[in-house]
C-alpha cells in the first residue's frame, strides 16, 4: 500500500487541503464571519514554532544528548510567564502603530529609520534561510527514508536521489505559492491573513496528533508502558545516561540553550508574525499564554520515550536517530502511522516555510525594496497609478526569492548538518534583535546609531562564530579556517575567538555575539544624540502604557495635505475602498465634512501615514507622506509638548472621578472653616466691643469724680474722702482687669512663665481662703469647708492654683444671696485626681449659659444696662489655668445656688493609699 | 489591581527560572527511576505543568478582574 506514488499523492493531497481551509478561512473573513477570532486558533498558530526540528530534531538530540532538547520549549514556557512584562506592551505598541514585521518594529522605534529595517531585514534573511532549508531537508530525508518502505535504509549524503531532490523543490514552490495565494491576496492595512492562520493551526492539530500516536505506539505498542521502556533502557549503561544531564558541560549549554530560545519565540520573524502580527485579538494573548507551553508541553512528552524506543529497536546504530518518529513505524510495518508520522512531519515544515515566507517578503518589499524604489526618482513611482499592484508583486517576487534561496542553501550545504545545529544557527541570529527590542521598549535613550552599531557587529560576529565555520564544515571553506584560524591565526579561530575555550559552539558564539551587540548598543547609544523623530518614536515605545489610545494619533505633521493628493496616493497602496472607508471613520470621529474638505490637518495626515505603513511598512509610509504634505515635520519641542498634553489630559480624565470626590469633601470641609472663621470674627468684634466698654467703665467714672473734685474745691472731706476711694477702687479695677487680659493674652499665646512645681493643693487652698476671709466677714457669708488631711501632692503652679480658688470664691461670695448666704468648699480625692468643688447659694447659672460664662467678657445679665459685677475674665483665666495643670473646670447643674467644680492631676507616684 | 498582578507574575518567574534551572534542577539530575520513569524526566515535566498552571491561574484571575473592572467602569458612567 505504502508505494512511492501513493506517499507523494498523499502528501499533495494534504497540501491541497491546506488550500482548501486557507480558502475557506479567506471566504469567512471576507464575509466578516473570520474563524480565526478565537484564542484557541491563536494558541494553535503560535505553535507554529514547533516546526520539523521538533518533529524529527528533538528525538534526535534526546538520542545523543539526553534531556536537553527540552530546554528549546522552556525557553518560550519562561517567556510566556514573562508576557506581562514583554509581549503584552510589544502587542500594544504593535496594534497602535500598525506594525507589520519584526523589522518594521525595531525601526519603526529607532525613527523609522530605512537603514536598520533594512539591515534587520538583511539579517533575518540570512539567519532564517538555513532554518526553512532544514524544513526541506527534514522533509527529503523523512520522503527517502519512507521511499525505501519496506527497507529502513538511511539516505546517503552524495547519493541524493533525483526525484526526492526534485519533490523538495516541488514542495519549496508549493509553499511559495501557497504563501503567494494567500499571504499577498490584497494590501491589508492590517497584515492579516487569517486563510493563513486557519491553515497552520490546522497543521499543529496534524503535528501534535501524529507525534503523541506515534509515541503511543513506541511507548505502549512496541512496549509494556513508561516502565517497561525505560526499564529495558536503564539496563543499558550508555542509554541510561540520556536520564540526565552530564553536570560538566551541559549545565551551561542548558542555561544558554533556555535564554536562546527564550530570546527565539520573541524573536523569529515568523513568530513575532504570528504572535504579533496576525493576532486579532489583544485579550487572546491571555489565553494563549499558558495554552501554548502546554501545547509544547503536550508534544515533547514522548520525545525521550521515541528516542530511547529507538535507540532500543535498532541497536546497531546504522538509522539516524533524526528518523526514529518514521523509521519506528516502519519497522514493525505499520503503514497507516508511518504515513501519519509524515504527514505531521510535513505539517511541521510547511507551516514554518509558509509563515516564514510571508513574514520575511513582508520585510523585505517593505524595508528594503519600497524604500530603494521610492529613492530612484527617475522612477517617477510618486506619479504612477494604481501601486498595490507593485507592492504585492514585489512580495510575490520576494516569496519566491526566499524559498529559492531556502532550497540553494538545502542543495548546496544543507545535507552535512543535523537538524538541531542548523536549527541553533537561525536561533543565535534572531537572538541579534533581542536587545534592540527590549531595550527599545524600556530605556528611551536607546539611539538608532547604537541599535544600527548593535544589531550589525552582532551579526558580524555571528557570521564569523557561526555561519562561517558551518560553510567550513560543508567544504565551501578550508577545514583549516576552524582547525588553525583564517591565515593560522590561532587567536581567531572561529569556535574559539580570542582563546576562548570550554564552551560549545552555540553558547560561544552567542556569548561573543552578545557581548559585543549589547556592549556597542550601549555605548553607542550612550554618546550619540536622538534625532527629533526618534525621540518622538522612543517615547511612543517606551510609554506605550501613557500614550495608549494615543499612540500615532499625536501629531507629527506640521501644516496641511490637500485631501485629494492623501487620496490619490492612499488609493495606490491601500485602494480606494479602505482609504474612503478610513476617511470616512475618521471624518465622522472628528464631525468633519467630507465633502467640503480640500486640505486636512495634521491629524488626518497622522491616520493616512499609518493607514499607510499598515501596508507598506512605516518607513515607506513616511517617506511617501513626507511628499505630499506641504510643510516640515513639526518641531520636538512641539511634538513633546502635544504628547505631553495628550497624556496629561487622558490623566486628569482618569483622575477626574477620583478629583471630584475629593473636591466635595473639600468643599466641604472649606464650608466647615469659614463658619468658623466668621463666628470667630464675630467673637473678635464682641471681644473688641467688650473690652474697650470694659475698660472704659471705670475711667468713665475715675473721670467724673475727677472732674467732680477739680471742678468743685468745696466739697467736704467726707465726701471728697468717698469719692477718692471710688477712684482708687476704680483704679485698682482697672489695673486688675489689665493684668488679667495680658495674663489670659498670655497664657493663649503660650508665653506665659509657669512656676510648675509639687503643691500641697490643701494648703494653697487654705491660703486663698485667709485671703477671701475678710471679705467673707463683711458680706457675712458662712464658710462650709470640707479639707480632708494628708491629701496627695498635685503638680502646678502655686500661685496661679490660689489665683483659680480666689476667682471661684469671689464669684461665690459676689452672687451669694438670701437670708442665710454660705459658701461651700469641698475637696476630696477622685481615683487620681483631685476633685475641688466651690458651691454657693445664690441665684446660680441660667440654662443654656454653663459653657458661655467661661467665655471671656461673658457675664450673667446684661452688662450694659446693669452694672458690672467682675472682670468677666476670672473664669477663661481659671479655665486656662487648669487646663494647662491637665485638669478640668465645669459648672455642674445644682438644685439651687451654683456649683463649680474642678480637678487637678496628683503627681504621679502618689497615691491616695500612702 | 495592575501593581498586585505585576507582583505575581514577578514571583511566577522567578519561581520558573529557579526550578527550571540548576542547581534545584540538579537536585533531581539522577538514573533513578520513579514510578518506573527517569526522575529528571519526571521532575521536569511535573514542574512543566505547574508553572503552565500557575499562568493560567493568573491569566484567568486577571481576565476576571479585568472583567470586574470594566464593569465597576461601565456602572460608574451610568451613575454618573
Amino acid at each position: 500500500m505504502l508505494s512511492g506514488w501513493f506517499i507523494i499523492l498523499a502528501s499533495f493531497g494534504y497540501i491541497g487541503l491546506l488550500f482548501a481551509i486557507a480558502y475557506y478561512g479567506d471566504k469567512r473573513a471576507d464575509a466578516g464571519r473570520g474563524i480565526i477570532n478565537n484564542p484557541y486558533i491563536y494558541s494553535l498558530s503560535i505553535a507554529v514554532y514547533a516546526t520539523s526540528w521538533t518533529f524529527y530534531g528533538s528525538v534526535g538530540r534526546a538520542a545523543a544528548d539526553g534531556l536537553i532538547f527540552i530546554t528549546i520549549y522552556l525557553g518560550p514556557t519562561l517567556m510566556f510567564v514573562a508576557w506581562w512584562f514583554l509581549l503584552q506592551k510589544i502587542l500594544r505598541i504593535s496594534k497602535a502603530n500598525g506594525i507589520t514585521s519584526i523589522a518594521d518594529f525595531i525601526a519603526s522605534r529607532y525613527g523609522k529609520s530605512t537603514a536598520i529595517g533594512g539591515l534587520v531585514t538583511l539579517i533575518a534573511v540570512v539567519g532564517i534561510t538555513p532554518y526553512i532549508s532544514l524544513q526541506l531537508k527534514a522533509l527529503s530525508t523523512s520522503l527517502t527514508v519512507l521511499l525505501e518502505y519496506p527497507e529502513i535504509v538511511m539516505p546517503k549524503a552524495d547519493s541524493g536521489m533525483p526525484v526526492v531532490s526534485f519533490t523538495a523543490f516541488i514542495v519549496a514552490m508549493a509553499m511559495a505559492v501557497f504563501a503567494i495565494l494567500f499571504g499577498t491576496r490584497h494590501l491589508d492595512p492590517s497584515e492579516h491573513h487569517e486563510g493563513v492562520v486557519a491553515a497552520v493551526a490546522f497543521e499543529s492539530i496534524v503535528k501534535l496528533i501524529a507525534f503523541v500516536s506515534v509515541g503511543l505506539f513506541v511507548t505502549f505498542g512496541l512496549y509494556d508502558g513508561f516502565g517497561d521502556l525505560f526499564m529495558k533502557a536503564a539496563a543499558k549503561p550508555e542509554l541510561k545516561k540520556l536520564f540526565t544531564i552530564s553536570p560538566s558541560s551541559n549545565y551551561a549549554q542548558w542555561v544558554t540553550l533556555t535564554i536562546l530560545s527564550m530570546a527565539a519565540i520573541l524573536c523569529l520573524p515568523r513568530q513575532f508574525h504570528i504572535t504579533i502580527v496576525e493576532n486579532v485579538g489583544t485579550d487572546h494573548l491571555g489565553k494563549a499564554v499558558w495554552m501554548f507551553p502546554l501545547y509544547l508541553l503536550l508534544i515533547n512528552i514522548f520525545v525521550l520515550p521515541i528516542a530511547v524506543g529507538g535507540l532500543l529497536q535498532f541497536p546497531a546504530g546504522n538509522v539516524d536517530p533524526d528518523t526514529f518518529v518514521l523509521t519506528l513505524p516502519m519497522s514493525t510495518k505499520n503503514e497507516g502511522l508511518a504515513l501519519l508520522a509524515f504527514i505531521g512531519g510535513l505539517s511541521a515544515a510547511t507551516g514554518m516555510a509558509i509563515i516564514s515566507a510571508i513574514a520575511l517578503s513582508t520585510m523585505i518589499c517593505n524595508e528594503v525594496l519600497m524604500p530603494a524604489l521610492l529613492r530612484m526618482v527617475w522612477l517617477r513611482l510618486n506619479e504612477r497609478g494604481d501601486l498595490t499592484s507593485l507592492v504585492l508583486n514585489l512580495r510575490r517576487f520576494s516569496c519566491i526569492f526566499v524559498m529559492l534561496l531556502s532550497y540553494g542553501y538545502f542543495v548546496f550545504i544543507g545535507e552535512s548538518y543535523t537538524l538541531v545545529t542548523i536549527g541553533l544557527l537561525s536561533f543565535a541570529a534572531a537572538a541579534q534583535f533581542a536587545p534592540a527590542i527590549i531595550g527599545g521598549i524600556f530605556w528611551k535613550g536607546a539611539t538608532a546609531q547604537g541599535a544600527f552599531a548593535g544589531l550589525g557587529l552582532g551579526f558580524v560576529v555571528w557570521i564569523y562564530t557561526l555561519l562561517l565555520p558551518s560553510f567550513a564544515l560543508s567544504g565551501w571553506l578550508q577545514q583549516s579556517f576552524i582547525e588553525s584560524g583564517p591565515f593560522g591565526i590561532e587567536l581567531l579561530k572561529p569556535y574559539e575567538f580570542l582563546g576562548l575555550t570550554g564552551m560549545d559552539n552555540i553558547s560561544h558564539s552567542l556569548f561573543w555575539s552578545m557581548v559585543v551587540n549589547i556592549g556597542s548598543y550601549i555605548w553607542v547609544s550612550v554618546n550619540t544624540e536622538q534625532s527629533a523623530i526618534e525621540r518622538i518614536q522612543a517615547a511612543i515605545f517606551v510609554d506605550a502604557e501613557k500614550y495608549s489610545g494615543t499612540a500615532g494619533r499625536s501629531n507629527l505633521w506640521q501644516g496641511a495635505a490637500a485631501v485629494d493628493d492623501l487620496r490619490d496616493l492612499l488609493y495606490r497602496f491601500v485602494g480606494p475602498y479602505r482609504t474612503e472607508q478610513a476617511f470616512k471613520d475618521h471624518a465622522r470621529i472628528r464631525g468633519l465634512d467630507l465633502d467640503d474638505l480640500m486640505a486636512v490637518d495634521a491629524e488626518f495626515v497622522g491616520v493616512a501615514e499609518r493607514l499607510l505603513a499598515g501596508a507598506i511598512g512605516s518607513a515607506s509610509a513616511r517617506v511617501l507622506v513626507a511628499s505630499v504634505v506641504k510643510g516640515d515635520i513639526v518641531s520636538l519641542d512641539e511634538v513633546l509638548q502635544i504628547l505631553d498634553e495628550t497624556s496629561e489630559v487622558i490623566e486628569y480624565s482618569h483622575r477626574l472621578e477620583q478629583k471630584s470626590s475629593e473636591l466635595e469633601i473639600a468643599s466641604d470641609n472649606l464650608r466647615k472653616a469659614n463658619e468658623q472663621l466668621q463666628e470667630l470674627d464675630r467673637l473678635k468684634d464682641d471681644f473688641l466691643s467688650t473690652i474697650s466698654h470694659e475698660l472704659r467703665t471705670p475711667l468713665t467714672s475715675i473721670r467724673s469724680f475727677g472732674e467732680i473734685l477739680f471742678d468743685k474745691p468745696e466739697i467736704d472731706l467726707a465726701q471728697r474722702k468717698q469719692f477718692l476711694s471710688v477712684i482708687i477702687s476704680e483704679s485698682e479695677r482697672l489695673t486688675r482687669l489689665i493684668n488679667q487680659i495680658l495674663d489670659l493674652a498670655k497664657m493663649e499665646a503660650g508665653s506665659m512663665d509657669w512656676e510648675m512645681s509639687e503643691v500641697d493643693a490643701g494648703e494653697a487652698i487654705e491660703e486663698a481662703l485667709v485671703a477671701m476671709s475678710s471679705l467673707m466677714a463683711d458680706k457675712s457669708i458662712a464658710l462650709d469647708l470640707k479639707l480632708p488631711d494628708n491629701l496627695p501632692h498635685v503638680f502646678a503652679d502655686r500661685d496661679r492654683l490660689i489665683q483659680v480658688v480666689v476667682n471661684l470664691l469671689s464669684n461665690a461670695v459676689k452672687f451669694c444671696s438670701g437670708p442665710e448666704p454660705v459658701v461651700k468648699i469641698a475637696v476630696e480625692a477622685d481615683g487620681d485626681t483631685l476633685l475641688v468643688r466651690v458651691v454657693d447659694n445664690g441665684p446660680g447659672v441660667p440654662d443654656g449659659v454653663e459653657e458661655m460664662i467661661f467665655e471671656k467678657f461673658q457675664q450673667v445679665g446684661n452688662t450694659l444696662t446693669s452694672k458690672p459685677r467682675g472682670t468677666g475674665l476670672g473664669l477663661p483665666i481659671s479655665r486656662q489655668i487648669v487646663e494647662h495643670f491637665g485638669g478640668k473646670i465645669w459648672f455642674e447643674k445644682a438644685a439651687e445656688g451654683a456649683d463649680f467644680r474642678f480637678t487637678l492631676p496628683f503627681t504621679r507616684g502618689f497615691q491616695i493609699a500612702e | 489591581m495592575a501593581k498586585k498582578i505585576t507582583e505575581r507574575y514577578g514571583a511566577l518567574i522567578i519561581l520558573a527560572a529557579l526550578l527550571f534551572n540548576p542547581p534545584i534542577m540538579s537536585i533531581f539530575n539522577s538514573t533513578r527511576l520513579i514510578f518506573g520513569v527517569p526522575m529528571l524526566f519526571l521532575y521536569l515535566f511535573v514542574a512543566w505543568a505547574l508553572v503552565i498552571g500557575l499562568n493560567a491561574y493568573l491569566a484567568k484571575k486577571l481576565s476576571a478582574e479585568q472583567l470586574l473592572a470594566k464593569e465597576r467602569e461601565a456602572g460608574s458612567d451610568t451613575d454618573a
